[in-house]
């Protein structure tokens, strides 16, 4: 184990090479290009926020705050793991021309998408500017939260990359689930509408907690509950440990299915 | 088998050899049945193991190698080659066996597959840097040279996707041998570029050599296996069938064929 993360720092300048190779990629390749990356998101969120807050008989301006905070977490929750769920099959050359600790590739993603997630916080702000809403001293507990986020999405990474070396059509449920969680997730709606009998169910996601983390400073000006704060740590952890120490297991494997 | 213990010294005061243990090497041959999930479950409620079809690509590899050696490996198509180059770089794991490795190894397994066609070929040059183990400053301090070497020119800061074939092949076959590579596998990729860069890379090579790096070499040019190496390996069926100086291991080979 110890060994697995003294070769991924020996590696520590490939992994570093990937991550501008991505950022500048995406960023320098046309600046119509990043305006579409950026204008997509926004254009859901213009929309749905307009659908939602009527439907919820909602404040425009307090739902606009709500359903951003939630989503900027969902949002780089998903491409994350998108990404990373590509990430071994598309750099397959690495796998089989070079030896590499594969977990870099993985790993590189989720670092790009947290530039992503980075950024996001720049455009909430603003939001919160165009909306009038104000900054609150809860705020600052955000980096913790991004940083629990960024662990969670880090062990999840690994196992989707994983799982869709060894089994392609993963890959293509992995769409499905992540289009039907988002509308499981507390975001557009909060959880007190869910009826009675189904909130238990709904209490289950494990993204719970994590959008706690965003919505409770951003939107309430509150500090989130320690019950949220507990959970979410201990599940990103647990998800690091397992995402590590099965990739890890797997990984010799990978060159046969690539 | 044919066995040869000569061996240029190194001037070098670098050592760097390579072990190969008792080395086999297992594929499956992956059908569909292992590759997708419906293929899975099937099989796992068929209660048929989604096992495929077996072959031994090596099988009970042994051998040493060490400074200032250059060693050509010959054999017919699908004998186990490549396969062998690529236990030794760690692409794949050995079966069983054991390979022990003293020394940087930079694997140029196929010429252009790990450059990028939209970087350029400074930017790609900090890649294959990054992916082999070459510190930043050393690799700024081997860049005019590489230029030099590779006679791309002003091509070297454009990306990789408007040069010619040949231009990426010189790229690629500089980055591998203008790095300063301790264990350097070169696999059929010597026939380089037009006549004049493939005088250029073998000389290339040859001044590996005399600096003490340790080369290994899979090529069905005969004649240049003849003059650049020390000794050679013919493999056959996964297995070493000889394993000798040049002349002798090469009769062996033509006696086969």
């Amino acid at each position: 184990m110890s060994n697995q993360f003294r070769e991924i720092w020996q590696y520590r300048d490939f992994f570093h090479q990937l991550v501008l190779q991505q950022l500048r990629q995406r960023y320098q390749s046309s600046i119509l290009g990043f305006l579409w990356t950026l204008l997509n998101p926004l254009l859901t969120y213009v929309s749905f926020c307009l659908v939602f807050s009527y439907v919820n008989h909602w404040d425009l301006r307090e739902y606009g705050i709500y359903f951003f905070s939630g989503y900027m977490a969902w949002t780089f929750f998903a491409a994350a793991i998108g990404m990373a769920a590509d990430s071994i099959v598309f750099h397959s050359s690495y796998v089989t021309r070079v030896y590499i600790p594969k977990a870099i590739l993985p790993l590189a993603c989720v670092a790009v998408c947290s530039v992503d997630l980075a950024a996001s916080f720049a455009v909430l702000g603003v939001v919160m500017w165009v909306l009038g809403a104000h900054l609150s001293m809860a705020m600052l507990i955000l980096p913790v939260s991004a940083a629990l986020l960024v662990i969670f999405v880090t062990g999840v990474g690994l196992l989707a990359a994983m799982w869709t070396v060894f089994f392609r059509d993963f890959r293509h449920f992995l769409n499905s689930i992540l289009f039907i969680w988002f509308f499981f997730c507390p975001i557009l709606y909060r959880l007190t509408v869910v009826p009675e009998r189904a909130r238990f169910y709904f209490s289950l996601n494990p993204m719970n907690p994590f959008i706690n983390l965003f919505q409770m400073p951003i939107s309430a000006s509150k500090l989130p509950a320690a019950s949220d704060l507990i959970v979410s740590a201990s599940l990103a952890l647990a998800a690091l440990i397992l995402g590590f120490v099965w990739f890890h297991r797997s990984e010799s494997r990978f060159y046969y299915y690539v | 088998m044919l066995t040869a213990k000569e061996q240029i010294p190194a001037p070098s005061a670098m050592q760097v050899s390579v072990e190969v243990a008792g080395v086999g090497v297992r594929y499956r041959l992956l059908t569909e049945q292992a590759r997708t999930i419906k293929g899975r479950v099937l099989s796992a409620f068929s209660g048929r193991e989604s096992s495929g079809a077996e072959f031994w690509a090596l099988r009970d590899v042994t051998f040493r190698a060490s400074s200032g050696e250059v060693i050509g490996i010959v054999g017919s198509n699908g004998s186990g080659k490549s396969t062998l180059l690529r236990v030794i770089s760690r692409v794949i794991q050995p079966t069983n066996g054991e390979v022990k490795c003293a020394g940087r190894v930079t694997p140029v397994l196929d010429l252009t597959s790990t450059l990028h066609p939209e970087f350029s070929g400074r930017e790609n040059t900090y890649m294959f840097g990054a992916l082999h183990g070459v510190k930043r400053k050393d690799l700024d301090r081997w860049i005019p040279k590489l230029i030099e070497f590779t006679e791309l020119g002003p091509f070297f800061e454009v990306p990789l996707k408007a040069y010619s074939s040949g231009m990426a092949a010189r790229l690629a076959f500089g980055l591998a041998t203008q790095l300063n590579p301790e264990i350097l596998l070169l696999d059929e990729v010597l026939s380089v570029g037009d006549e004049h860069f493939q005088r250029k890379s073998y000389f290339r090579v040859r001044k590996l050599i005399e600096r003490g790096n340790l080369v290994m070499i899979v090529s069905h040019n005969m004649a240049v296996l003849e003059q650049l190496c020390t000794r050679m390996i013919l493999i056959a069926g996964g297995r070493i069938a000889a394993d000798g100086l040049p002349a002798s291991v090469i009769a062996e080979y033509r006696r086969r064929i």
